[in-house]
């Protein structure tokens, strides 16, 4: 899941982590593609057991090859807009991308010197049989907002130890 | 029936197959912009291409195999 590779820049600063937020992030919309794929096929059979009243029968077989086309497409939008990697951490800030082809393109930055602590959250019993969960930018509001928020971190702690890590030696 | 299924199950892989090439197009847009910052920070982007080629395969692939199976059941059940 990281693909942490070190290197350094003319601007001297760095990749010290990037990797990209943990599978659950699919898991809703899979789950809803699943559902009207589903209701597809049902449509699908359905058109086929009325196959003597062949209005009906092509009514329901557009239907349901239409579900089953909105749940394919659905699927791969999601696939596509979330595969990439979305978290960068560098030596100077951390970079936090929400991305959802078409519908947004959001790029969320936090400087490391503005950040007083990290926290990782896993709340739940998906979040720690599966080891994901919030990461949470202390910059003095002392209010969790979606901004400083990073959401389905894989391993959360080791991300925020890796954080608290860089902190302490940029300010030693 | 079964013209008008096969002319509507046409209209609905053209259709498939042209948002397919736009939802390609704004994500090669995406990785291009991902990819050229990995590179400023001096990290690598090879992960990031493999895995966009890989599943925009797979949509290519799904796509066809969809459509072609809309084909066949359209006609086992109009002709």
């Amino acid at each position: 899941m990281a693909a942490a590779s070190p290197g350094s820049d003319r601007h001297d600063e760095s990749i010290v982590y990037a990797a990209t937020t943990h599978w659950m992030k699919y898991m809703p919309k899979l789950l809803l593609s699943l559902l009207l794929g589903a209701s597809g096929i049902l449509l699908l059979a359905v058109a086929w057991f009325v196959k003597g009243i062949p209005a009906i029968s092509l009514l329901l077989f557009f239907a349901g090859f239409l579900f089953i086309l909105i749940a394919h497409h659905r699927l791969f939008h999601a696939l596509l807009s979330e595969e990439m990697l979305d978290i960068i951490v560098t030596n100077k800030r951390i970079l936090f991308f929400d991305d959802c082809l078409f519908f947004c393109d959001d790029e969320h930055e936090v400087p490391l010197h503005k950040v007083a602590a990290v926290e990782a959250r896993q709340r739940g019993i998906l979040q720690n049989i599966l080891n994901y969960g919030t990461i949470w930018f202390d910059t003095g509001g002392g209010v969790m907002d979606l901004k400083r928020t990073i959401p389905y971190v894989h391993q959360p702690d080791h991300v925020a130890g890796l954080i608290a890590d860089i902190l302490d030696a940029s300010r030693s | 029936m079964l013209q008008t299924a096969l002319v509507v199950t046409a209209f609905l892989t053209l259709f498939s197959l042209g948002l397919q090439a736009f939802t390609f197009r704004e994500f090669r847009k995406l990785t291009r912009m991902r990819t050229d910052l990995l590179r400023h920070f001096g990290g690598s982007e090879r992960r990031v291409r493999f895995g966009g080629k890989l599943i925009s395969m797979l949509y290519l692939v799904a796509t066809i195999v969809l459509s072609a199976s809309a084909f066949f059941y359209s006609l086992l059940l109009f002709d």
